[in-house]
Order: C-alpha cells, then structure tokens, then sequence
C-alpha cells in the first residue's frame, strides 16, 4: 500500500508523468538560509493524479512552483514526460490553478477562459470552448465578469482556464483552499468529474487529508522544516470514484495513515501549524 | 437606489449650509456701515450681489477668459501627462533609472511654483495679444506631473502577481505580461491621478496667468477685479474657476468609471 519515496525514485522513468528526482530549494532571507525542500523525488504515472499532502511551510508549493517554472531548484530536477519546465512553458503544456482564481477583472468569464490561447497563438475552436464552459458548469455566465461571481465560481473559470490548453499536466495549488467548507466538499466531487472526464497527469497541492485520498492515485505526505517526502500513500480506491466512497473503512483506513504520518510520530509538527 | 439617496441628501445639505455660513457672515460679521450710517457690505458679498455681479458681467465676459485659460489647462494637462507617462515608461523598462525618474518628479512636485513662474515667462518672454501664455502652460504641465507619473508606476507595480505568474505559466513572454496584465490593471490607479491633474492644470494655469502676462483669462480678469475693487466679480471668477476646477474632476471620474468598470464594480451573485 505504501512505498518509501526512495523506492519510487528508482523506479523512475523519464518520459511518462511527473519525475521529481533529489530536488533542493533553498531560499536566502537576509542572511538566513532556508531549506524550503530537502532532497525530493518523486514519480507518478502519466494520466494519475498526485497530491502532495503536508502542513504549511512543508515546501509543497515550492516543488508545484517549480514544476510551473516559476522557481528553479537549488539542486535536482522536475520533469514531466521528460521535458523540463522551461519547455513546458514554451510549448504551452502547463495548465495551473491557484488559490487565489487569479482572474483578470476586467475580463469576462470566456475572455479569461481563452487567455492562455491568445499568449499561445492558437486558434480557437468555439465548440471545445462551450465544451470546457459546460465542463465546469458555467453555461449562462460566459458574459459574466470575474467580480460577479462567487468564489466557487471563479475557481470553476480558473480550471476551466487551465484546460483549455490540454495540458500534459495539471497543476493545482490549493485551489478550493479559500473556500467556505461546504463549497470545497461540492467543487471536490467536480473537480473528480472534471478529472474523469478529461483526463490528465496532475499535481495538486493541498493541506485537506480527505480531499488528497478521495482524489488521488497517490499522496506525498510531506513533513516541515525542512520540507521533506516523508512517505507516499498508494491510494487504491478503484475509479471511477463516487462520495459513497468516503464511508468505507477503506477510505478511512488511509485517512488515518496519513493523519499518522502528518501528527502522529511528529506531534510537532501538528503545534507548530497553529 | 437606496444608497445614492442619502449620499444625495448630504451633498445637497452641505452645499446650502455653506451658501447659509457666507450669506449670513456677509450681513454680519464683515458688514460696516458707510458715512450716512447705513449696513453695507464689505470683504464678502452676499450672493445674491455675486449672482447680479453674474448678469452685469455677461457669459461673454466669462467665455472669453475661460476659452483662453481652458486652452492654456488642457495643452498644459497633455503635455505634463505625456511627459509623466513617458518618464514612467522609462522608470519601468530601466529599473536603474527609477530612483532618479522619482527624484525628478518630487522635483516638480516641490518647486513653488509662484517662484518658477516669473523665470518661465522670462525664459518664454510675454504672449502675443489674446494668445495663451507659455508660462500658464508651463505651469499646468508642471502640476499634474507629480501626481501622474506617481499613479502610472503605483498602477503597474500594485498588479495582482498570481494573475502574472499565471501568464508565465501559459507561455507569456514579458510583452504579453504588459500588454495581457500591467497596462490594464495600472488604469484604475492612472484614472485615479488624472482625475487629481484634471482640476490641478486648471489652477496651476491661473497660477500662470498671474506671472505670464496674457491679457485675457481668469488670472488677469482676477487681478483686474481685484485691483478695482470689484469684489462681487472677484468671488464670481473665484466661483466659476472653482466650479470649472471641479468639473475637471468629475469628468474624469465619469470617465474612469466608463473605461475601467472592474475597479467599482462589487456587485456578487450567489453560487
């Protein structure tokens, strides 16, 4: 059920999902030093869905930062089917979602969808845009701008937005974690249809235990200070999943695994989250 | 509706309280009385004399000396913002020159203006007859630089960085970031500044005016009143540029409001 993160290194193989192998990143405030990862690998299958779980400050941002190219890593690589960020990013393969939706006010709820198309060049096609606008179940709000809408709904446009390219990954960073308790739970069983539907290798970030196993192929359970793998989960709940799920002892089984792994042995690190 | 009525309300008590404070200081607190033991009125006419002083001077009197001042405001308005704007433009691409860009703007900003204005018209010598004078431009120019160049790089530095960072992800290059992000998302805090310049040409025209030596406008048409103790059309002028002033500002505020609607709108529908 289980394997230790050195395991999954060796079974690493460049040009299938996402390989993270002995990534560092250290980051330098003043004349501190802070080790914000400490020798991270990771892989998973192309098409799965990862999460890294982890309190915050375990560096779990970083390593999806990284991927998106917005950081580069002190030591070690991130690719995804081989390729590095900064080729991801040139060839228009990346599709992300922030916490905050990151939508852009003034425009209106398709303008934002078809934003990464117009930086890439690409031609529109408006069927595969109603497709993704009735993906995420904002038919009637096309025209709508960003500032109309709820917080669930923003998001909703963000993803949206980030499927737009077909990316060869998704990266999610925390993004229901501004939402009120019971629109995350709602937008967690979407994002799950959504996923289903379109398919794609994911990464999401994300301090929910619950959300991590009810989505996820596998959950990287990340310790803090330093950021480090402490342990990654193997979620074998057969797909495709539904909420009912969430009631069986398996599901709770590895939910306390990880709630094991994140407060058990290292009561701490629980303290010093608050 | 609701929220517009007492905002209405208020604006409309404040401005009859004030037109009540003058009318009544006019009678009372600055009244004499002339030789033959009459109440007449001194420093401060009442406005009912201001709104006569209206009729007597004619709309000619006062298109003639706005159209001459209104011109010396606007080319002077153009030309400090595109100034502002292109000193900016340059603070943001050469972030070397930043310190010094700011520099030169608190310069404009700290310069009394009164004492730049007689150097000016020397530099500039005396307008022609009827013509805008060089320094009134220069003087309009000189007071809307500060404010704008200052919006212009608050609007592009205070841009949301997720919304950048989500550009960078999807392949966009700097330009994209400019063109997609900055520049929009800068014109809510440029709208801010102009809206500032728009009244701040208008009095720093005057200003110019009074140096300058343009025998049409309200700068010389205030020092004339003055001079022949007209006090009833001095406080008409006042009024007028005042209102002109203000006008300035609501202009640009209408506009603000038009061109860039995300940054009033709050208005948010349910799930």
């Amino acid at each position: 059920m289980s394997s230790t993160s050195d395991a999954t290194a060796q079974s690493t193989a460049l040009g299938s999902g996402i390989t993270i192998s002995n990534l560092s990143k250290t980051f330098k405030i003043g004349k501190e030093k802070i080790v914000a990862i400490d020798n991270a690998s990771l892989h998973s299958d192309k098409g799965s869905f990862l999460s890294l779980l982890g309190p915050s400050g375990c560096g779990k941002s970083t390593i999806l930062r990284i991927l998106a190219g917005l950081e580069t890593p002190t030591s070690g690589f991130a690719t995804v089917e081989g390729k590095d960020p900064q080729d991801l990013r040139k060839n228009h393969e990346l599709g992300i979602a922030f916490q905050d939706s990151a939508l852009l006010p003034w425009r209106s709820v398709e303008s934002n969808i078809k934003l990464p198309l117009e930086i890439s060049g690409e031609e529109l096609d408006p069927k595969v845009l109603a497709d993704i606008i009735k993906l995420v179940g904002l038919q009637g709000f096309e025209k709508a701008k960003p500032a109309q809408l709820s917080g669930g709904m923003r998001q909703r446009v963000s993803i949206a937005r980030a499927l737009i390219v077909q990316p060869s990954v998704l990266l999610l960073d925390e993004p229901f974690g501004a939402l009120d308790d019971m629109t995350r739970q709602r937008l967690n069983l979407e994002l799950l249809r959504i996923w289903t539907e379109k398919p794609a290798t994911t990464l999401m970030v994300t301090h929910g235990i619950s959300e991590a196993i009810f989505l996820s192929d596998q959950v990287a359970v990340m310790s803090a200070r330093p950021g480090r793998i402490q342990e990654i989960i193997e979620v074998d709940l057969p797909r495709p999943r539904n909420i009912e799920m969430m009631r069986s002892p398996e599901f709770h089984t590895l939910v306390d695994q990880a709630s094991e792994l994140l407060f058990g042995a290292h009561g701490e690190i629980a303290a010093d989250d608050q | 509706m609701t929220s517009s009525r007492p905002r209405y309300l208020g604006g409309t008590i404040g401005s009859l309280s004030i037109i009540a404070i003058w009318w009544i200081s006019a009678v009372t607190l600055f009244s004499r009385t002339n030789s033959e033991g009459n109440a007449v009125t001194g420093a401060i006419p009442t406005p009912i004399e201001v709104i006569q002083q209206f009729g007597v001077d004619g709309f000619e009197f006062y298109f003639k000396n706005a159209s001459i001042t209104l011109a010396e405001a606007g080319i002077g308005f153009v030309l400090g913002n595109l100034g502002a704007i292109a000193l900016a433009a340059v603070a943001l691409a050469l972030p070397k020159f930043e310190n010094l860009a700011t520099q030169i703007a608190v310069i404009t900003y700290c310069i009394p203006i009164v004492a730049i204005g007689p150097i000016i018209r020397l530099v500039l010598g005396a307008p022609g007859q009827g013509e805008p004078a060089g320094a009134a431009i220069s003087l309009a120019a000189l007071s809307v630089f500060f404010t704008t160049m200052i919006g212009v790089l608050t609007g592009v530095k205070s841009t949301d960085q997720a919304s950048l960072d989500v550009v960078r992800v999807y392949g966009g290059s700097s330009w994209h970031r400019l063109i997609k992000v900055q520049l929009l998302s800068a014109l809510p805090s440029v709208f801010a500044a102009l809206k500032i310049a728009a009244p701040a040409s208008f009095l720093g025209a005057i200003l110019g005016e009074y140096v300058g030596g343009p025998d049409v406008g309200f700068g010389p048409a205030l020092v004339n009143a003055q001079q022949s103790l007209e006090v009833a059309r001095v406080w008409g002028l006042a009024l007028v540029s005042g209102a002109i002033a203000g006008l300035g500002y609501f202009l640009f505020g209408l506009i603000a409001r038009k061109v860039t609607p995300w940054s009033t709108a709050n208005g948010k529908a349910g799930h």
